[in-house]
């Protein structure tokens, strides 16, 4: 197979007929579940696996979670109730912020953001985000976060961030995640059912995930897709397309942040197909022919998704264990 | 002590874990995994209080951290052109005038 931009195009049919065997088969026969939970959060990654799941269990066995917080973009709860309508599922509302409150979230956030900007004020407006640069093709590799807060009167000011205060506004935004997780969990033990993953490759394998948060689920049924072939999928399966042509945000922060801006550093129609030639080990060379950029642009790009990778392992490796002592029987 | 020294001595207790504990001055921070996100911010925190010298956002490039030798010769270039000079560790950068885009 020749390096080309066509590389990624799925049968829709044929991988959503594929997907829904498996989801099927692991959900009832390996696991013995009787149905799927899914958090629906109004982009198009859960919308797929909505849809998805109603193929495989019919509407009636598939209970769709909202799980928005006081961060949480209203129109995420509006499209998400949109999806869940189209496919004949009764969605859940479940608010998190007193939750995320209760564990200290927006306290030790904001405590963390104040050291460096005194004058965060969540209350009276202010919003916050943190980003990478956005310079991968040309800079390359170092990934290092800047904080960047809004003020009420739309002023934005932003900041190198140092580690501490970068760990502790990760962990402490993790609580959302690992918050949702729990809800979900609730929910499928409370029926009897599955909890069904909506992260995508991408997410996965570069580590765009939280360790038992978003990534604390029973069966991944896109984790194998790259992100544009989860849209390829959401318009075969008819998802509205007020979801598909939303930029993929990472609706965690107040202030509004996409997902390339915190994370990826590429747009996604980029990203994939390199990602793709790395994977397959394409030469530089040949990947950028094919995409009209430059080998040192293509170097960054594979520089940066083999360093994510290597950095997020421990995020995919299950408990490790200590190896039993060897016990020796007398004869 | 020599710059690389210093610079070694504090990767090598804070930012590299291999169980030889050996790291050549020009291996490459991103390849051995030295740098992972954090690592970066580290590095550069060390560098500024260390050395007395302030890094722009613009110069955290692999040019200038991806090794001893890398980070030795930057901070070597910003003592030779400015001095060492005392200086917070974070710097905000210039505000932006108007609201940054709704996406």
């Amino acid at each position: 197979m020749k390096f080309n931009k066509q590389v990624l195009a799925l049968d829709p049919a044929g991988e959503t007929a594929r997907i829904v065997q498996s989801l099927r088969r692991n959900v009832m026969n390996v696991l013995h579940r009787r149905g799927a939970v899914v958090g629906i959060s109004g982009g198009v990654d859960s919308a797929v696996v909505l849809a998805l799941c109603v193929r495989t269990f019919g509407p009636d066995k598939v209970v769709a979670i909202m799980m928005p917080d006081k961060d949480s973009d209203p129109e995420s709860e509006k499209l998400a109730r949109q999806l869940a309508r189209q496919f004949g599922v009764e969605p859940v509302l479940e608010e998190v912020t007193a939750a995320l409150a209760g564990f200290g979230c927006y306290r030790r956030r904001d405590e963390a953001i104040r050291r460096i900007f005194p004058e965060y004020d969540a209350a009276s407006g202010y919003k916050a985000k943190i980003v990478l640069p956005q310079n991968l093709l040309d800079a390359g590799g170092l990934n290092f976060f800047s904080l960047t807060i809004v003020a009420p009167d739309g002023e934005a000011r932003t900041a190198t961030l140092p580690a501490k205060e970068y760990l502790q506004i990760v962990a402490a935004s993790n609580f959302k995640q690992r918050t949702r997780m729990a809800t979900l969990y609730y929910h499928a033990e409370l029926n009897n059912f599955a909890v069904i993953g909506t992260a995508n490759k991408n997410e996965h394998d570069q580590g765009f995930i939280v360790k038992y948060g978003d990534a604390g689920v029973d069966i991944k049924p896109i984790g194998h897709l790259y992100k544009t072939q989860v849209y390829q999928l959401a318009a075969y399966l008819k998802v509205p397309a007020a979801i598909r042509q939303r930029p993929p945000t990472s609706d965690t922060y107040s202030a509004a942040c996409t997902q390339e801006e915190f994370f990826f550093r590429l747009p996604f129609e980029v990203m994939d197909l390199l990602w793709f030639a790395q994977e397959h080990e394409v030469p530089e060379a040949e990947a950028a022919r094919v995409m009209g950029l430059t080998e040192a642009q293509v170097g960054h790009a594979y520089q940066d998704f083999s360093s994510k990778a290597r950095t997020t392992n421990y995020l995919r490796l299950p408990p490790l264990e200590i190896p039993e002592r060897p016990v020796s029987v007398p004869a | 002590m020599k710059i690389e020294n210093q610079i070694k001595e504090f990767v090598l207790k804070n930012l590299y874990f291999a169980e030889d504990n050996v790291l050549d001055d020009d291996a490459s921070f991103l390849e051995t995994g030295v740098v992972d996100s954090t690592g970066v911010m580290e590095l550069v925190a060390f560098v500024e209080k260390e050395f007395g010298v302030t890094v722009e956002p613009q110069e955290i490039v692999v040019e200038n951290f991806d090794s001893i030798n890398q980070v030795a010769r930057f901070v070597s270039r910003k003592r030779a052109v400015h001095g060492p000079a005392v200086s917070p560790v974070m710097t905000p950068l210039v505000a932006a005038p108007s609201a940054v885009a709704e996406h």
